[in-house]
């Protein structure tokens, strides 16, 4: 067996221009594949973080039964109750070993206020506590430094000190016409329908800022404390109930469980994942997108290394058309011939990969040292752009390709094979 | 011959322009007497208005002090007791709300919903002679008294509503009827007036709105109800319009 592995080594180097030129082919489709793979990695570790952290969903959201889509319209009915979280929070008890901490969101429309102008805002109310956790999370700064402004970072304390401090975004600050940076002396005005469906205001601090990461919502998106999202809209209910895991991949466990609870405890809540369509329309259409430019950059690297490998193939085969035939004049099988070809195909793509692995890393860490800056589609600023190798990714991208391999060289040598063995040995090479 | 069809061609248009003229007069002048009856005085007056709203099977209450006095209101909340202190401030055609907690007072829209179907600047005194252009479409008759049908186009954005179809009786000069109309023209809120409340103002005693039924063009169950109660003619300070003094 390893007498084949043996020859087909030595084969490869029959024809070293053609062998370079299909390895070239093979290494170049391998790393481009490796980096789009790392960018669409990257993107899928920045959005996970900043749905779970930034914008305070947790792993998961649990929410009224419909309250999703009715929330806006008929708000009463469809909030979580004291009641509600208390029974939440039993229930939850019994899943302590995956849950770090929970937290509670309530948003509305508003209009802020200076006193002399007012301009229609969305507010989302959290946990001047769990906001403090969630930006100090390890996947969060890891994953999307971007997203936080390094004063978010500085005054962590700011809502817990005085729950009255609003953070806006600095566009809304432009609009609003208020100097930068903000300062906390100043006191805003935020007013709108409180759940008895009557005009509300209340005073908000000026103090803190934020970035939601998206142009669109950049001009529209204030963050305050939940108990004064609260007192706007007068209710001590919430909107949602937010459960922080220690890790991700407990996610999809804890959410079945949690479920099957509810279901078997006839308890009308929904259940969401972070990255659920219902709740999180962005993180499902940014990777829809990146999952489907990637299959199509999978699918024509495929299509371009198996055409370069059936070419350099036939080529080959016609060349050699006469030593096939003398090997199966000396006995070799049919089967035999065509694995010692295939063999060679497998060890050029395996060495052609292995080259890819370290171009492909080192790419990686050059464009990384690089820190490139760019704007991402919707996104409200540059972003570094950062390029994370993997393992998984490479293993995959590898073993795709040895089957795009595989498939190529038996497919053009067993269609060699149907030649008779007298024609093969009477076969010039030259005009088969 | 050719002098003779100028001379006519002059006179139809004299005649066109004087009769659009006219017509144009007689909508101004339409509008003008049934503001009176809404509140559209220069003078100052006073009322209460309760409004009852029924929406979605909900019924709310609320009830207003109104003030006003020319171009400007102040409107109080006195009950329920939760929005007791809550005040509208209608400075020509700007909007304030101020309660007590509020350091400043919020700039807010007209259009804005107040309660039920009424919007906030549906409470304070009417001056649709100021605010909207007026073209009498058509007449007819409703109840069977002959109405002039106005249409009402807003002269400027931030008013409460875009365009409305107004039906003024020919004989009484008051409003009886206004749709209230979206950009394209579709009726989406249709009001229904009564004038039972009598206001004297300089000696001269007229009929005064006392209820103001707004229904949903769409769900004719989603209504409110303004009544129009204790109308009567004061002396209001200006100050009480000044935006600046609801802090001090």
């Amino acid at each position: 067996m390893s007498q084949f592995w043996e020859f087909a080594f030595k084969n490869l180097f029959r024809n070293k221009r053609r062998t370079l030129s299909t390895a070239t082919a093979i290494c170049v489709g391998f790393v481009g594949l490796n980096l789009l793979g790392a960018y669409i990695y990257r993107s899928k570790k920045a959005l996970d973080a900043t749905s779970v952290y930034s914008a305070q969903r947790g792993h998961i959201s649990i929410y009224k039964k419909n309250a999703v889509e009715q929330y806006q319209v008929k708000p009463r009915q469809y909030v979580l109750t004291k009641k509600d979280i208390e029974e939440i929070q039993i229930v939850l008890k019994q899943y302590g070993d995956s849950v770090d901490y929970t937290s509670t969101k309530l948003s509305a429309t508003a209009l802020i206020s200076n006193g002399t102008k007012s301009y229609p805002v969305v507010v989302y109310g959290f946990e001047p506590e769990s906001y403090k956790k969630s930006l100090q999370q390890k996947d969060l700064l890891l994953w999307a430094k971007d997203w936080v402004i390094p004063s978010q970072l500085e005054n962590l304390d700011i809502f817990i000190q005085n729950p009255e401090t609003i953070s806006l975004t600095q566009r809304i600050g432009e609009v609003m016409a208020l100097d930068y940076p903000f300062k906390s002396s100043e006191y805003l005005q935020l007013a709108g329908k409180n759940l008895d469906g009557d005009l509300n205001a209340i005073n908000v601090l000026l103090g803190a800022e934020h970035t939601t990461g998206l142009q669109f919502l950049e001009d529209t998106v204030v963050l305050l404390p939940i108990q004064k999202v609260q007192e706007l809209l007068s209710t001590d209910s919430v909107e949602s109930f937010s459960i922080y895991l220690k890790t991700f991949s407990d996610t999809n466990d804890v959410i079945q469980k949690l479920r099957q609870h509810f279901d078997k405890m006839k308890l009308n809540y929904d259940v969401f994942r972070f990255d659920d369509v219902a709740i999180n329309s962005m993180h499902q259409g940014t990777m829809g997108f990146l999952y489907v430019m990637g299959g199509f950059f999978v699918f024509l690297i495929c299509t371009a290394v198996s055409l370069t490998i059936i070419n350099s193939l036939t080529m080959g085969i016609i060349e050699r058309t006469r030593e096939i035939g003398t090997l199966r004049a000396v006995g070799f099988k049919v089967q035999q011939v065509i694995e010692l070809f295939t063999k060679e195909s497998i060890l050029l793509a395996a060495l052609s990969m292995l080259v890819g692995v370290i171009l492909s890393f080192m790419i990686c860490e050059i464009v990384n040292k690089l820190e490139i800056k760019f704007f991402p589609p919707g996104a409200s600023q540059k972003i570094l752009f950062i390029l994370n190798w993997n393992v998984g990714i490479a293993a995959s991208v590898f073993v795709l390709l040895m089957l795009v391999t595989w498939l190529s060289s038996y497919l053009v040598i067993k269609n060699k094979m149907k030649v008779k063995l007298i024609s093969l040995i009477n076969d010039s090479g030259e005009n088969s | 011959m050719k002098i003779k069809k100028i001379i006519l061609s002059l006179i139809i248009c004299i005649s066109y322009c004087s009769l659009s003229r006219a017509s144009e007069n007689l909508a101004n002048q339409l509008l003008q007497a049934s503001d009176r009856s809404r509140g559209g005085v220069k003078d100052g007056i006073q009322w209460v208005a309760k409004v009852e709203s029924s929406e979605s099977g909900e019924q709310t209450n609320r009830e207003f002090d109104v003030k006003a006095n020319g171009d400007n209101a102040y409107v109080e909340a006195i009950a329920p007791a939760k929005n007791k202190g809550e005040i509208y401030l209608f400075n020509d055609r700007n909007m304030w709300f101020f309660k007590p907690s509020l350091k400043k007072p919020v700039s807010i829209s007209a259009r804005q919903k107040l309660t039920g179907q009424a919007a906030n600047g549906d409470i304070a005194s009417t001056h649709y002679a100021r605010d909207y252009d007026p073209v009498i479409e058509k007449t007819e008759n409703l109840d069977g008294e002959k109405t002039h049908v106005l249409l009402l186009t807003a002269k400027t954005k931030n008013l409460t509503y875009d365009k409305i179809r107004y039906w003024i009786n020919d004989k009484s000069k008051l409003a009886v009827k206004a749709e209230f109309l979206t950009l394209q023209g579709k009726a989406f809120k249709i009001g229904y007036l009564k004038y039972q409340n009598k206001l004297t103002v300089d000696g001269q005693t007229f009929p005064f709105v006392s209820e103001l039924k707004i229904v949903d063009a769409k769900f004719e169950n989603n209504k409110s109800i303004i009544t129009y109660a204790n109308p009567k003619s004061t002396k209001l300070s200006p100050s009480l319009f000044n935006v600046n003094n609801l802090t001090r």
